[in-house]
């Protein structure tokens, strides 16, 4: 199948004062139609960089791409002028940010944010706007959206909030939405509601989906591929059902060891220590300070990215 | 364990007053918590879950007094507790917040946050306190070299752990938890869960666990109560809940969490929409406008308690 996103040996930099420091390290992915992908690591691990990185919103400086592609409908989004990129942004490629009280805006009501990116992509007329608006928070399930419209955003519930950021995102029906964490700030109930309206959309519309989570019980239910992030870097890369039933790097079988779970009674045994600091960061493999299988090598160089039935970055699979 | 309960609340009811126009007026109360009775024994950790702004959190407040009851009575080992004041005095019930962030002061150095109730309750000599402290946070997994720091030279999880060492620091019988782990990552989260079961049979506590999420419930929890706009709509020891789980609304949230396992499909959408707003609740059964299984008689009248087993008790006319 032909990927509708292909990114390749994407490497961004931030330049802070204590010098370069790599947050996202030259990292290959594709995503294919219909699909979606999660990226999954723990808090400063280089997850949403990436997704920032794809649209082009870095904050600069700090923060530039230095090396490699992303390659969309044949154009490479890295080299393009802001003018092109702003023409992408919302209306190809689109965002749902994880805070949703600090992505709406609390000045305006929340039918002219929805319409704002339609006006500016689609150059619709009044009317077409007000109807289109209301059809997008009908698809995401806001009761009485004909009187809706007209509130301001304190006047949404967090997850009435979030819902409205998903139309923002589908409101010029996009071929990729990045997710970043988007349930994280909500309860089971409503979170449940918001991941079946997104799996609703992949298959009906076959919107492309990026899913930056934390939580692999999300990843579970609503993506097909995965890739393990780990300061900057993806240990490992597969299918949703291959990694989770049989983690390859000790770094996932970590994050799977340390989560309460409800279909089975098990001791939980966490990842010790924490994330180490982007601007420090260990020689050779990054996790080994933390791994419960280092070896003399792991300190020492870099492991190479082994293919077997997906792909990890360890030595313990290099023979 | 005795057949005295540590704690008992018993039928506590709280409602917030809302204030409204030039002249401050009473305009309407949000019943927050409604006629709920909850026994804590020694060394028992008491799971407290519901979605957010069910009043569960009220409940923690009152339960360590931090809050007072508009009605009911709050019961220490036998003895009633005539005001809060004594309840915060007798130093026996402490309380971890959720937002380690906020929870510490940002001028005060590690030292004086975990050090601060001793010296309020004028426990031991300025010696005594300060190697108190140093212990306490290698209890907790820090060392006494982070004494003389700031707390925002911590991540998360070591905060959420400075939260824990001050809220031991008096020796309390009780803990009272406030989605401590919700702010936390994955891998975190367990460190902090696994240290509060080791802390729990070090210094037989108990603790009243408040969280939205019923897996981290289920690891460290041994009876669970389920809160739905104020009320206590299930209670159950933890075998009964989530083997047969009773009341519709403890079934939603079960079958909302995510299992990390793509063969397990999360079974079709039980809860539609959100839960209702406190300040004018539906008639009936609280629950009724969005229950799958609701009859007739729930949006007229309100459920008693029934006991079902020994271990389980359930508000709603499906048992009755």
């Amino acid at each position: 199948m032909q990927p509708v996103l292909e990114i390749n040996n994407l490497t961004t930099t931030l330049f802070l004062k204590k010098g370069p420091v790599r947050a996202v390290d030259n990292v290959s992915l594709t995503l294919s139609q219909g699909k979606s992908l999660a990226l999954v690591g723990e808090s400063g691990c280089g997850k949403t960089m990436l997704a920032l990185s794809i649209l082009g919103l870095i904050p600069s400086p700090p923060g530039r791409i230095t090396s490699g592609q992303v390659v969309f409908a044949g154009r490479d989004l890295t080299s393009l002028p802001e003018r092109d990129l702003r023409a992408i942004r919302g209306n190809d490629i689109s965002m749902i940010f994880q805070e949703p009280m600090s992505a709406l805006n609390p000045v305006f009501r929340i039918g002219a944010q929805i319409s704002e990116t339609l006006i500016f992509h689609k150059k619709l007329t009044k009317n077409q706007v007000k109807s289109r608006r209301i059809e997008l928070l009908k698809l995401v399930g806001i009761p009485a959206p004909e009187k809706r419209y007209n509130d301001f955003p304190h006047q949404l519930s967090g997850g009435m909030r979030q819902r409205i950021i998903i139309a923002m995102a589908l409101a010029c029906s996009p071929r990729i939405i990045l997710a970043d964490e988007p349930t994280t700030a909500l309860d089971v109930t409503i979170q449940a509601q918001i991941l079946d309206l997104i799996k609703d959309l992949q298959e009906k519309s076959k919107t492309s989906t990026v899913l930056i989570t934390h939580d692999l019980g999300v990843v579970a239910q609503i993506c097909h591929e995965m890739a393990v992030m780990y300061s900057g870097r993806i240990v490992e890369h597969g299918d949703v059902a291959e990694i989770l039933s049989n983690p390859g790097h000790p770094y996932t079988r970590g994050l799977l060891n340390s989560l309460p779970r409800l279909d089975r009674d098990k001791d939980l045994s966490p990842i010790p220590g924490t994330v180490p600091e982007i601007s420090s960061l260990p020689q050779g493999c990054h996790f080994h300070p933390r791994c419960p299988q280092r070896m003399d090598i792991c300190s020492k160089q870099d492991p190479p990215v082994v293919e077997s039935k997906s792909k990890i970055r360890c030595w313990l699979y290099n023979d | 364990m005795t057949d005295q309960a540590y704690l008992c609340l018993d039928n506590i009811s709280k409602a917030y007053p809302l204030k409204e126009g030039t002249w401050i007026k009473t305009t309407a109360w949000l019943r927050a918590v409604n006629n709920v009775t909850l026994n804590i024994f020694r060394g028992e950790t008491v799971g407290l879950v519901g979605e957010s702004g069910c009043g569960k959190s009220t409940l923690g407040k009152i339960a360590c007094g931090l809050d007072k009851p508009t009605q009911g009575e709050v019961i220490l080992s036998g003895e009633k507790i005539g005001s809060t004041n004594d309840l915060l005095k007798s130093r026996k019930i402490q309380m971890i917040f959720q937002d380690p962030f906020s929870s510490l002061n940002p001028r005060q150095k590690v030292r004086n946050i975990v050090s601060e109730p001793m010296r309020i309750h004028k426990l031991g000599s300025k010696k005594e306190i300060l190697d108190r402290t140093s212990s306490l946070l290698e209890k907790v997994g820090l060392s006494s070299i982070h004494m003389p720091r700031y707390p925002h030279e911590f991540s998360g999880g070591q905060r959420q752990r400075i939260a824990i060492a001050r809220a031991i620091s008096v020796d309390p019988d009780m803990v009272v938890c406030d989605e401590p782990v919700s702010a936390l990552d994955v891998s975190v989260q367990a460190q902090i869960l696994k240290l509060l079961k080791k802390l729990q049979q070090d210094l037989n506590l108990s603790y009243l666990f408040i969280s939205h999420d019923l897996s981290v419930v289920k690891y460290l929890c041994s009876r669970i109560a389920v809160m739905y706009l104020g009320e206590l709509v299930e209670i159950a020891a933890k075998k009964e809940l989530y083997t047969t789980p009773c009341h519709p609304y403890t079934r939603a949230l079960l079958a909302a969490v995510p299992v990390p396992d793509p063969a397990i499909k999360s079974r079709a959408l039980l809860v539609k929409s959100e839960p209702p707003n406190p300040l004018s609740p539906p008639p009936g059964c609280h629950f009724h406008p969005r229950c799958p299984e609701k009859m007739a008689i729930c949006s007229r009248k309100s459920p008693g308690l029934t006991h079902i087993s020994p271990n389980q008790s359930v508000r709603c006319f499906l048992y009755e």
